[in-house]
């Protein structure tokens, strides 16, 4: 492949595991536990842009991305409405684990209906490539940067610019005081599961589009964002995002001389070090969580 | 007086009769069934698999994901070494081994970190072997599915009788150390990290310990279903087996023992009767553990303990003294600090502080919000620890030592919020702050009357540390149910069981009315006249003017003054930090 296709590639597999690793990042800072469906949701946002391309097969993949939005949206609502959130006494371990047993009946539901081979979503604007310094480039993957580089930013300033974005992280880092302010912490955690869901979704739309998806693949998806929020530090947003990155051009730069296992180790050891001598990350981290 | 006090954390009754109906019910089942036998065998081995699991998921509250590799990996090393030819005396150690092996080395550096990291690691360990497991036959250029050949073990009834031998044994090792110190220590480390720091427990190393164990049971699991089966694939690595023990274990009763006997049982027969195909299996378990996160928090075990077998009865012991320390105190001060600093990020929450603290001294702290003293008395007690300088108890550098390291060598602290295992009792809370001084006693399984004595001589000490605090009358109560004033008390008393040189308060009073006040004053005057050193963070400057020998006034992360309560609250630098007329206040981390 040519170098700059491979490149390009690299950057939009990045796209991909930064949407990944956000939707991710933002749950765990929105509910203080970590969302183990995570990598099954993304896999069911690929899934739902695979059915849909079968029932209307000549719509560009590119016009599911609200639908698949707005499904995911639900879809994350319903998932804060059954884990155990409504208790105050639920731990972050229970709370993870009701999202782990949800994740791993996404997971056999999907393989139930489409088995494990991996397939591929419907192209987003066709199947054409451009020309770019003289190169042939896909459109998909450029297609697919251009959306994370839209999102990324518009998540950053719903986060913190706007007074829903600012409710949300109250909510999150101190739930007590929120309620004493009257923010209703069970609605923002709900809307943090839906907006988490909803980057979940997208990042499965790209995923099958350019690449390929499976219902196996949702586990590696989640331990990849879980990696990148680890190393670069317990609940950063914008640091996990640039990990996230990072891992993909690894993965991509060692996907061409070995296996993509071996990468996967990398990551795993790269991590298990980190965490013995630097366990607050690369960045330190944003959330304390509460003893 | 007579209290009610919890005596062990798991009652007779609970432990053999409830796993009793359950195996009864199973052995009605497979007796009427075709495949009867290998049904029940399968159950035992399960319920190895989940016993198993309970230490580092129900008694230590860790949610470990790698339960499903360690079944996956016993039964990779049976396959491996039974094809070459290796007898089952030496397989079955092996399969065993080397997922305990694999636990410690990989997993176990890292379960000193917070527990939040525990999912991602036993995740990603589970992942790598999954894909190991996967590629090996690649590699090797043997088959990823194995058939063992001819196996020594007899099957049928036999193997199923070998299989549940190996699994009550294993109940019988694990009930064992849940009812010794194990257990009453793991209650403390689930319920509240920090507190299991502030009584000189070891969380990450307890972890360590039952994650070892765990990995131990999930690889002797996997040999028995590779014996089984005879047959070994990457699929025994996946996540199937592991939302199965999940629920198991979460269906039967997380915090009991036997409570993965009777998961076992109870899903295994549903999914036999409903004929459920493996395919959609991972479907059904999910849904029983939310079901069970839902209405049964406990479990089946832990319904039928609410229902039928209320806490027992025993006479609350007789207060004993508890022994003096036997370390040499040194001439000078107790608590030498010398120039710590830490910071966060960018903001320097602790700033260069110094200061000394002498037998029978209370120095109070005081400074506007932000200024540092809770980051100070958090540097003192090892939870975020000083990045410069040197803190010296009684002489010996206590820099770096963890939380539970600095609580055991005499300094102890109370909490702006007290921090107790709240499922415990008033007394068990001290009782573990006394009992974690002797150490985890492992040869405790086999002993059991040494440990209850030990154990018992535990309380009796507690019992002399509430009786100072005036709290004997809420000894069996549990510590949720205590009110604020009584929850900073037992904080106290649990202080006071570490035989400390120092103690440290964070906003004692605060909340407290006056006569309550009163009280916890006349008390901390009583604990400097023993002869302790006692820093005390408030924020009522009329409550320490009463106590306090010596004040400091912290700003922005820097002692601005110390000296005689009058002298400290005329210094016009004191007034400018509380009217803000100085600078802006740093971090606050609490």
């Amino acid at each position: 492949m040519e170098p700059l296709q491979l490149i390009v590639d690299a950057f939009a597999l990045g796209g991909v595991y930064v949407l990944v690793a956000l939707g991710f990042v933002l749950v765990l800072n929105g509910i203080g536990a970590v969302n183990l469906a995570h990598g099954d949701l993304v896999t069911l946002g690929g899934f739902i842009a695979i059915a849909a391309a079968s029932w209307v097969p000549m719509w560009p993949g590119i016009v599911f991305l609200p639908i698949i939005a707005l499904v995911m949206a639900v879809v994350g609502a319903l998932l804060a409405a059954i884990t155990p959130m409504r208790r105050r006494s639920d731990t972050p371990e229970e709370m993870s684990l009701a999202t782990f047993a949800v994740g791993v009946m996404l997971a056999a539901a999907l393989t139930g209906l489409y088995g494990t081979t991996p397939i591929s979503g419907p192209p987003l604007v066709g199947n054409g490539q451009i020309g770019l310094f003289g190169a042939a480039i896909s459109r998909q993957s450029v297609v697919i940067i251009l959306t994370a580089v839209i999102l990324v930013p518009a998540v950053h300033l719903l986060l913190n610019h706007t007074q829903f974005g600012r409710r949300l992280r109250a909510a999150g880092q101190d739930p007590e005081l929120a309620r004493a302010l009257g923010i209703d912490t069970r609605r923002m955690a709900a809307a943090t599961f839906a907006l988490g869901t909803m980057l979940a979704g997208i990042a499965g739309l790209l995923l099958a589009d350019r690449f390929t998806i499976s219902p196996t693949f949702g586990l590696d998806l989640l331990v990849k964002s879980y990696v990148a929020v680890a190393i670069a530090g317990w609940g950063q947003v914008g640091a996990a995002a640039g990990v996230a990155l990072a891992i993909a051009l690894f993965e991509t730069a060692v996907s061409t001389v070995a296996a993509p296992a071996i990468a996967d180790a990398v990551v795993y050891v790269v991590l298990l070090v980190l965490l013995a001598f630097q366990p607050q990350g690369m960045f330190g981290p944003a959330a304390q969580r509460r003893a | 007086m007579v209290n009610a006090v919890r005596s062990a954390p798991e009652r007779p009754f609970l432990v053999a009769v409830p796993p009793a109906v359950a195996v009864a019910a199973l052995l009605f089942y497979t007796a009427s069934n075709a495949h009867g036998v290998r049904l029940a065998t399968l159950a035992g081995i399960y319920a190895l698999l989940v016993i198993g699991y309970q230490f580092v998921f129900g008694r230590l509250g860790a949610l470990s994901l790698a339960q499903g590799a360690f079944f996956g990996l016993g039964a990779f090393v049976t396959a491996r070494l039974g094809l070459a030819d290796l007898p089952f005396l030496i397989t079955f150690p092996a399969a065993i081994a080397l997922p305990a092996l694999v636990a410690a080395l990989v997993v176990g550096p890292v379960l000193r970190l917070q527990s939040y990291y525990v999912p991602l690691v036993t995740l990603g360990l589970a992942q790598m072997l999954f894909i190991a497991a996967l590629s090996s036959g690649d590699i090797a250029g043997v088959p990823t599915i194995m058939f063992l050949p001819g196996l020594e073990l007899p099957r049928g009834p036999a193997f199923a009788i070998f299989v549940w031998v190996l699994a009550i044994v294993g109940a019988l090792i694990a009930w064992s150390l849940s009812a010794t110190h194990f257990g009453r220590f793991a209650e403390v480390v689930r319920d509240n990290p920090v507190a299991a720091g502030a009584v000189g427990l070891d969380a990450g190393r307890m972890r360590l310990q039952g994650f070892v164990l765990s990995a131990a049971y999930g690889g002797g699991a996997g040999a028995l279903h590779a014996h089984l089966t005879g047959v070994v694939s990457p699929a025994d690595f996946s996540l199937p087996v592991m939302i199965m023990c999940l629920a198991m274990a979460t269906v039967g009763g997380r915090r009991h023992v036997t409570g993965g006997i009777v998961g076992v049982v109870l899903l295994n027969l549903a999914v036999e009767a409903a004929g459920l195909s493996p395919l959609y299996q991972p479907i059904f378990y999910g849904l029983m553990v939310l079901i069970a996160l839902y209405w049964l928090p406990d479990g089946v075990l832990g319904l039928l303990e609410r229902r039928f077998a209320p806490l027992s009865v025993v006479v609350s012991p007789a207060p004993q003294a508890i022994p003096a320390r036997k370390a040499a105190r040194i001439a000078g001060p107790l608590l030498a600090v010398r120039g710590i600093t830490r910071r966060f990020g960018g903001v320097i929450a602790v700033d260069n502080v110094s200061l000394a603290l002498h037998p029978g001294e209370i120095l109070g702290m005081i400074g506007p919000n932000g200024s540092g003293k809770t980051t100070l008395l958090n540097a003192l007690s090892g939870l975020s620890p000083a990045q410069t300088g040197r803190i010296f108890l009684s002489g010996r550098d206590i820099t770096n030592l963890a939380p539970h390291e600095v609580a055991r060598v005499g300094l102890a602290r109370s909490f702006q919020t007290a921090q107790l295992a709240d499922r415990l009792s008033a007394l068990d809370n001290v009782a573990a702050a006394r009992a974690a001084l002797n150490g985890l006693d492992f040869g405790a399984i086999v002993q059991r009357a040494r440990a209850e004595t030990a154990f018992a001589r535990a309380r009796a000490e507690a019992m002399a540390c509430l009786d100072i605090v005036n709290l004997v009358a809420a000894a069996a109560t549990p510590a949720s149910q205590l009110v604020p004033a009584d929850r900073r008390r037992l904080e106290i008393a649990r202080a006071l069981a570490l035989d400390p040189l120092v103690v440290a308060f964070d906003e004692p009073a605060a909340g407290l009315d006056a006569d309550e006040r009163d009280a916890l004053a006349a008390l901390l005057k009583q604990l400097a006249a023993r002869g302790l050193g006692l820093i005390v963070v408030e924020h009522e400057v009329a409550f320490l003017r009463g106590i306090a020998t010596r004040l400091a006034c912290m700003d922005a992360g820097r002692l601005i003054a110390i000296g005689p309560p009058e002298i400290v609250m005329a210094d016009p630098k004191v007034a400018a930090a509380y009217l803000g007329a100085g600078a802006v206040g740093g971090g606050r981390i609490k």
